[in-house]
């Protein structure tokens, strides 16, 4: 056991990794900030949940109508007073201004007037949501996904089936009423994006970096320290490398969860989901470009943050794998680094190479290269390759087992290495 | 000479070679074949290419009233030729529509109808419907290219280079944003194929010998501590062949892209995306892109040989080039490679930001130098 530990020291006590460590975390801070100057705004959305629900229907609608109209009236009586003139709604109000509404009312006014402008532009998407999801249709976006990659034969229909599966999913979501929830307004602040797009792929490209550096460095440390041949001589001998193995998966998971709970941490302190955690992730307040994000199986919010999370670990102890395997292969660590990038470069290049009439063009799909390149449509309609079911769970089984059995036959080379 | 001979070879050895032909045909794949791929693909940007092919052949180099005149005649004529073929359609003549000027606008809110523009310009895509309307555009832009250059300026001194260039009449160079657009983009990706190859190759130059405690066998040799120099002069002399191999095949891949007719053209024109503090032509700017790579190579050479002189260990270096390598490709590409010249920068932030660099890698390796000069050997 104290072995594992002295390696485990190895790590922590290695200024590279707790520097990258912290570098990153800056990093991740800098980038929530940059993105966090309207949070202001989003407390609106709180405050009328508290009030309300988020669950819309009709019995809601009509008291948030009456609380709006109640607030619209006491904003005439203001404007009335100041430039004596009545609206019936604020884009009426705010086509009149364009500039300088900071010179006619003061601070508590302009807060109400933002309000009411926020609670406008809920109320009409509220409104539209119906018309949107009866025109929406399954069929025609996969049409337009096989479109998109000028997919046809087999690869065609092999997406049309999936969408064909998920369009009964879609009915079921309908039914379920999962759509009509009240969210952060996707299409104003990009929420999903922010978090699920681009913040977690920078964590998890992070994480790969810390992964791929702890693993190389902590299997080549023998060779690189020319000590191997002095351990082969003890009594732990070449069984080392499962205590290397183990620490490295520790250590990963370690730096995981670090750089997941600093970061997730402050994103949520500044981002006030309170109230909002139990929506569901397919809300069509979510959607942030043209299409809604709508999730194979009812989640909420929490619910996919915290299936996001699992993956993310899962994906981590992926690639703790398969730098194991590099790094146990090749010797020098700096070319055990570029081997990696270079195969994680290849695996998102040749199956551009697959015809794209054969059911050979999804086995591409199927890498964890491929997942970590697209956290945000995980457990979703993903377009044409990634919206299978079980997508993720068929890719990690299948890496699981494969980089099982590959580290075996690694560690048994080991064993029976020449010196 | 032997000496750098070997540390050559050391460099350039054949794993690493290998590794570094895979790294460039990654790189290649991933981000600079679309823009070679898609040049002659894309539209509406390969109509305009195509568009000033034919000005370039008919006008020169610039177009002055009387070409424009001919140039209105080239646009009627064109209208002509989509109102020949719309009439030669009857699917058309059912709809009403007789000629190019009820083509645009035609009510698309209407299903048949819209089914109809969809078919002449994306499933057919004949290319006139897709001149036609920049056709219309630029001439428009010649007739008011006053107004807009001068929009473009947002200060004094802009005005005054904006002012300088209608002056001289550059404005009316045949130059587009099509060809321009393309090389920036490229010149982007290659630029940083070309930086995480010379970081890869350089970044062990001193870490092999340090790690292996060659050093200091090599430092009790006859030519000591001198080696460190011929190490800095091995490294640039691979970088710059590195560099220049490099070069060597994406020009001659974008050789393929044909806008050889537009060197001698200046890129100041009212039908280009880019003001230039200076009189360029477009084989200056691409010449001026080139040496601003050298230059980034150059310094990015200089600080991995620092931090490969400095490291302990392979994680150690690649811990702390990668912040390094990731900082200095995303501002090269965004500030120093991209748009160079651009009178959207301050008027010497080129050249201050190149020599600053210079001066900054410079100044550390020497410094490096003088250290290892003196540095006691502690074993």
């Amino acid at each position: 056991m104290d072995i594992r530990i002295k390696e485990f020291k190895k790590i922590v006590t290695s200024p590279i990794i707790i520097g990258l460590l912290v570098l990153f975390i800056v990093y991740n801070s800098i980038f929530i900030f940059q993105n966090s100057y309207f949070r202001e705004e989003l407390r609106v959305l709180t405050r009328l949940v508290d009030r309300f629900g988020y669950e819309i229907d009709d019995e809601m609608l009509e008291k948030y109508r009456l609380y709006y109209e109640e607030q619209l009236v006491s904003l005439n009586k203001i404007t009335k007073e100041k430039t004596s003139k009545n609206y019936n709604s604020m884009a009426e109000f705010f086509a009149d201004y364009k500039y300088g509404l900071e010179d006619i009312y003061d601070r508590e006014e302009l807060g109400l007037i933002m309000e009411l402008g926020i609670m406008e532009a809920y109320y009409n998407t509220i409104e539209e949501i119906d018309e949107v999801y009866s025109s929406l249709d399954i069929m025609e976006r996969a049409e337009s996904e096989i479109n998109k990659f000028q997919l046809i034969d087999k690869a065609a229909e092999t997406v049309r089936n999936q969408y064909k599966a998920f369009s009964e999913r879609f009915q079921q979501l309908v039914n379920n009423k999962e759509h009509k929830n009240l969210f952060f307004l996707g299409k104003v602040y990009r929420l999903h994006s922010i978090l699920f797009k681009s913040l977690f792929k920078i964590i998890i490209f992070e994480i790969i970096i810390l992964v791929v550096l702890i693993t190389a460095y902590i299997v080549n440390y023998e060779f690189d320290n020319k000590t191997e041949a002095i351990t082969y001589t003890t009594k732990r001998g070449r069984d080392l490398i499962l205590d290397k193995l183990y620490v490295s998966i520790f250590s990963s998971l370690v730096v995981t969860t670090i750089i997941l709970l600093v970061t997730l941490a402050l994103y949520f302190i500044i981002f006030d989901y309170s109230g909002l955690w139990k929506v569901p992730i397919s809300s069509y307040f979510n959607t942030d470009h043209n299409f809604p994000y709508l999730s194979w199986w009812k989640m909420s919010f929490v619910q996919f943050l915290f299936f996001t999370i699992g993956l993310v670990y899962s994906i981590t102890l992926l690639f703790n794998g398969i730098i194991f395997i590099i790094a146990r292969a090749i010797k020098n660590t700096y070319f055990a680094f570029f081997v990696f990038a270079i195969i994680f470069g290849l695996f998102l290049i040749l199956p551009r190479l697959a015809p794209n009439s054969s059911n050979t063009i999804f086995i591409g799909a199927f890498t964890p290269y491929f997942l970590i390149l697209n956290p945000h449509v995980w457990f979703m309609e993903g377009g044409a390759f990634a919206t299978f079911k079980y997508h993720e769970i068929v890719t990690l089984v299948i890496w699981a087992l494969m980089i099982w059995v590959l580290s075996i036959l690694s560690i048994k080379r080991f064993k029976r290495q020449d010196i | 000479m032997r000496i750098l001979a070997h540390e050559l070879k050391k460099i350039f050895n054949i794993k690493t070679i290998i590794l570094l032909i895979l790294i460039n045909i990654i790189m290649y794949f991933l981000f600079t074949e679309y823009d070679i791929n898609s040049f002659t693909i894309n539209r509406p940007s390969y109509d305009i290419y195509k568009m000033f092919v034919e000005m370039e052949e008919a006008y020169g180099e610039f177009m002055d009233e009387e070409e424009f005149q001919d140039f209105i005649i080239k646009y009627e004529e064109a209208i002509k030729e989509a109102d020949a073929y719309i009439q030669s359609r009857e699917d058309f003549k059912r709809a009403g529509v007789n000629n190019y000027e009820d083509f645009i606008n035609m009510d698309r809110e209407n299903e048949d109808l819209n089914q109809l523009y969809y078919d002449v310009v994306f499933d057919k895509g004949i290319d006139v419907f897709w001149q036609l309307p920049w056709r219309k555009e630029y001439i428009k832009y010649y007739e008011n290219r006053e107004e807009l250059m001068l929009a473009q300026a947002a200060n004094e001194k802009q005005e005054l280079r904006v002012k300088e260039i209608l002056d001289k009449g550059l404005e009316t160079s045949v130059f587009n944003h099509a060809v321009f657009f393309n090389y920036n983009s490229l010149m982007k990706s290659v630029s940083t194929s070309i930086l995480v190859s010379v970081m890869f190759i350089i970044t062990p130059i001193y870490l092999r010998d340090n790690k292996d405690k060659i050093n200091y066998l090599q430092y009790t040799s006859k030519i000591g501590r001198r080696i460190f120099k011929k190490k800095l002069l091995a490294g640039l002399l691979a970088t710059f062949i590195l560099v220049t191999i490099q070069f060597i095949c994406f020009f001659s891949i974008y050789s393929t892209n044909n806008t050889s007719m537009f060197f001698n053209k200046n890129i100041n024109s009212i039908y280009n995306t880019i003001i230039s503090w200076y009189d360029l032509t477009f084989i200056h700017y691409i010449t001026i892109s080139v040496i601003g790579t050298y230059i980034l190579a150059l310094a990015i050479t200089l600080i991995s040989m620092l931090v490969s002189s400095l490291g302990q260990s392979y994680i150690a270096v690649i811990g702390i080039q990668l912040p390094i390598g990731f900082f200095i490709i995303i501002t090269a590409s965004r500030y120093l490679i991209n748009y160079m010249t651009s009178i959207s920068y301050p008027k010497y932030f080129l050249e201050l930001a190149y020599v600053v660099l210079i001066l900054i890698s410079l100044i550390l390796m020497i410094t490096r130098w003088k250290k290892e000069k003196q540095a006691d050997i502690l074993y």
